[in-house]
């Protein structure tokens, strides 16, 4: 294998340097390397000349902390690998959507997205939902067919089960309600609106996209952000870490009908996002990362009276997270459901904490650092998978971002707030990778001859784990699902894209 | 002739009087949790804006899907009129037993459950084949639960229970212990209240009495909300009246009978208190427990006869 073809977290290749395998080879040492372990963190289709398309694959190896980079020239049809390695198949169901390739044998060719094929700009776009559902025959079979519209305000999309009596024998989910055609969009970019959309493409992860592109574009340019700006950014990251924690763990508790818990989280949540707004103006961190750097400062003043408030919710969190975790009738209602074996999550390729929840050592803070990285010491595992696991892992990573945003607003580096950025290389691959909140965001964005995005590729958490929701219901109560949805909290526009 | 009247007006506090306590609870549970939440009479408002909507049905409905809210409603309203919340010795008392009772519920549940498959949702069948497993569960450890009692005044009217309580010097009787803890438990599971079921919840999968009622609207919404009020006070004021007999009027003197209901209120408001403060601190549990907590009921009622046999009867 030649060197050339390995690459780094947050950095890039020149297209030259990175050579077509037949498909034959692209295949096996594909097959070969999951087989060794690493895991498939990109794979996407990118058109060349007519008819002609780079099939590009990016394996992150947890070990070594090198990525690995495989590429096949195809045309029309490719040999699906889903059957040997599961967690290709929403991959090449998605590469089949958007180009309309072939993937030979697909065990469960499917719409991912309901998308526009790319090629055929004219075409009606297909109607998200319109798909035949995978059914389970029997005379107490019964079938259940939940949203897009839901109850509560949450994002649309389609779930039906397959049921015998209260038991759940298959749970096919049906996403693309929301699909704007972002990667589309930002062919051609980086526009002036790119970076809007990116912070658009999962809105309880704005900082964490944002991040992704902003190192994406600060790598093609040869130059990298301030220490100050990278650890403005840690310190945004961890924030909206604990709003999205702290709001789950609150969400969870609404679902077992255990109200105190819910309500304070509420509140606390809030709160939290108002540190983010107190930093930036916005509670979502709208427009705080900017390519080279980032948009606002604090002033010592600013540190301290953000660590008072800190101070006051952790000890809010606390509180209220005890309450929760505590009482035996909400310990009883989370043991044991919808238990995700290591197994089957390593097989589905799952990412982030519901990968940890499982067991898995997959957090890209450890595995493939960025630059603000240096200080993250520990990694929060979870041994069982079921809802319980997913809960407390919440709480584990509650505490150590607490303690890495006071360490980030006590020792701010000195410096400048951002860099100039230049023109992107022309012609080369980057790739950027975080750990969000939910997961690892991967970023891989190829440039064409005039510096300008030929093709960017996003891949969100929840891309990876709605199936592994879809496995931990398997044999469970129907009843439980909410929950359960609730313990992994996916995005449904992190997926539709 | 004043008996009558009576029995009417206290029918009609019953009646008036649940969303009151549905209210209280639900305004409790908010302050539980440092919430303002709305005050306990939003019920009233609630039911009085459904009232005023247009009913929609769905097309597949059959005409059971229709009658179903006044039934439900109206035996419900008939199960008050059989239980003595103010005063003992009132003709309507006389008519109709604990039996009745248990047998108004059921046919209550029969058409609730019936309209809930009626329109063919995924949800409404759910929600009808939870219901029937939990009552088919909660319906004989509510009966032993009364027999037990039954035996000991031996009769199994209400107001001559009450009125034979009354009577007696206060007397801790082991059996009373027990169906009042296995009581508690069935009224808990047939109120839909946590930790059975989560009659506040928006999570259709996890619904058993709210699933069934999903497709009413209107005015039929409002009979069934009102209905399952009506069934939390029934049970609230058996509960009370039968453990705690103490302030009930057993003549009809206006005096007593303001005694009477001054005692009601009280121990009804304390009663809502505490299963708000249970509610607060309770998740709710998982289905396929529900038969092991029906389960407990049982076995408490069942201990409770058990007591009674062998301790008190001489």
């Amino acid at each position: 294998m030649s060197l050339s073809m390995q690459l780094k977290n947050n950095s890039s290749l020149p297209l030259n340097d990175i050579h077509p395998l037949p498909v034959e080879e692209f295949a096996s040492r594909l097959l070969h390397s999951v087989a060794d372990g690493l895991r498939v963190s990109a794979y996407f289709a990118r058109p060349r000349q007519e008819g002609q398309f780079d099939l590009i694959c990016l394996l992150a190896n947890d070990n070594s902390g090198k990525l690995q980079l495989l590429q096949t020239r195809i045309s029309e049809c490719f040999p699906s690998l889903a059957a040997q390695c599961p967690q290709l198949q929403l991959f090449e169901r998605e590469v089949a959507e958007q180009f309309g390739l072939q993937p030979v044998g697909h065990p469960w060719l499917k719409p991912v997205r309901f998308e526009r094929n790319w090629r055929e700009e004219e075409a009606p776009a297909p109607l998200a939902g319109d798909f035949s559902a995978y059914r389970v025959e029997g005379e107490e079979i019964h079938e259940v067919a939940v949203g897009p519209v839901h109850a509560g305000v949450i994002e649309p999309g389609h779930f039906r089960f397959q049921c015998h009596g209260e038991e759940v024998k298959h749970l096919e989910i049906s996403l693309g309600f929301q699909h704007r055609g972002l990667e589309k969009l930002l062919c051609g970019g980086p526009h002036k609106l790119s970076l809007k959309q990116i912070e658009a493409a999962a809105g309880d992860t704005s900082i964490g996209h944002a991040c992704a592109y902003c190192r994406n574009l600060e790598t093609l340019a040869g130059v990298q952000a301030p220490e100050r700006a990278e650890a403005l950014r840690s310190l945004a990251l961890e924030l909206e870490r604990l709003a999205n924690h702290v709001g789950d763990v609150g969400a969870l508790s609404g679902d077992t009908g255990f109200l105190p818990t819910a309500s304070y989280c509420g509140s606390i949540r809030g709160n939290i996002l108002n540190l983010t707004a107190e930093l930036c103006g916005s509670r979502f961190g709208r427009g705080l990362l900017i390519p080279g750097g980032v948009n606002f400062d604090l002033n010592p003043d600013e540190c301290r009276k953000l660590l008072e408030r800190l101070t006051v919710i952790e000890h809010e969190v606390n509180g209220a997270l005890a309450l929760f975790y505590d009482s035996p009738s909400v310990l009883a209602r989370m043991d044991g459901v919808g238990i995700l074996s290591a197994e089957i999550a390593t097989e589905l390729g799952l990412v982030g904490m519901a990968a940890r929840a499982s067991g898995l050592h997959r957090d890209l803070r450890l595995t493939h650092p960025g630059p603000a990285d240096g200080d993250f010491i520990e990694m929060v595992r979870q041994k069982r998978g079921d809802v319980h696991s997913r809960a407390l892992l919440r709480r584990r990573e509650i505490a150590a971002s607490f303690a890495m945003v006071r360490q980030l607003l006590q020792k701010l580096p000195d410096g400048d707030l951002r860099v100039a950025l230049g023109p992107l290389q022309p012609n080369r691959l980057a790739v950027a990778m975080v750990e969000g909140w939910r997961g690892e965001l991967v970023h891989v964005v190829v440039t064409d001859g005039r510096g300008k995005f030929d093709r960017y590729k996003l891949v969100d958490p929840s891309f990876h784990n709605w199936n592994g929701l879809a496995m931990a219901l398997r044999g469970q109560q129907i009843s439980d699902f909410p929950l359960c949805n609730k313990s992994f909290n996916l995005s449904y526009c992190g997926f539709d894209l | 002739m004043k008996g009558w009247l009576l029995a009417l007006v206290q029918t009609g506090l019953l009646a008036f009087g649940a969303p009151f306590l549905a209210g209280w609870v639900k305004w409790i549970k908010c302050r539980l949790q440092s919430r303002q939440g709305p005050p306990p009479w939003q019920p009233y408002r609630d039911l009085l804006r459904l009232f005023g909507k247009e009913v929609v049905v769905a097309e597949a409905a059959s005409p059971i899907f229709r009658i179903a809210p006044y039934v439900v409603f109206s035996v419900t309203a008939l199960a008050c009129s059989v239980v003595p919340m103010v005063a003992i010795g009132l003709p309507t008392a006389a008519i109709a037993d604990v039996i009745v009772l248990v047998g108004f519920f059921a046919l209550g549940r029969f058409f609730l459950a019936l309209a809930g498959m009626d329109v063919g949702t995924s949800f409404g069948g759910m929600g009808s084949s939870r219901e029937m497993t939990i009552a088919s569960l909660a319906e004989p450890a509510m009966l032993l639960g009364v027999f037990t009692l039954a035996m000991t005044v031996r009769s199994t009217n209400l107001a001559s229970m009450i009125g034979y309580l009354i009577e007696q010097p206060f007397q801790l009787y082991p059996s009373f212990v027990f169906a009042a803890m296995g009581l508690v438990l069935v009224a808990v599971a047939e109120t839909g209240r946590i930790p059975v079921d989560n009659p506040a919840t928006h999570l259709e999968l996890t619904m058993v009495h709210e699933a069934m009622i999903l497709e009413f609207s209107g005015r039929h919404l409002a009979l069934m909300e009102w209905g399952a009020m009506l069934k939390l006070m029934i049970y609230s004021v058996l509960l009370c009246n039968l453990f705690l007999p103490w302030g009930v009027a057993v003549d009809f003197a206006p005096l007593s009978l303001l005694i009477g209901l001054g005692a009601i209120t009280l121990k009804l408001l304390l009663l809502g208190t505490a299963l708000a403060v249970a509610e607060t601190g309770l998740a709710k549990m998982r289905l396929f427990r529900v038969p092991q907590y029906l389960g407990l009921a049982f076995i408490l009622c069942l201990l409770g006869m058990l007591s009674h046999v062998i301790l008190e009867v001489n």
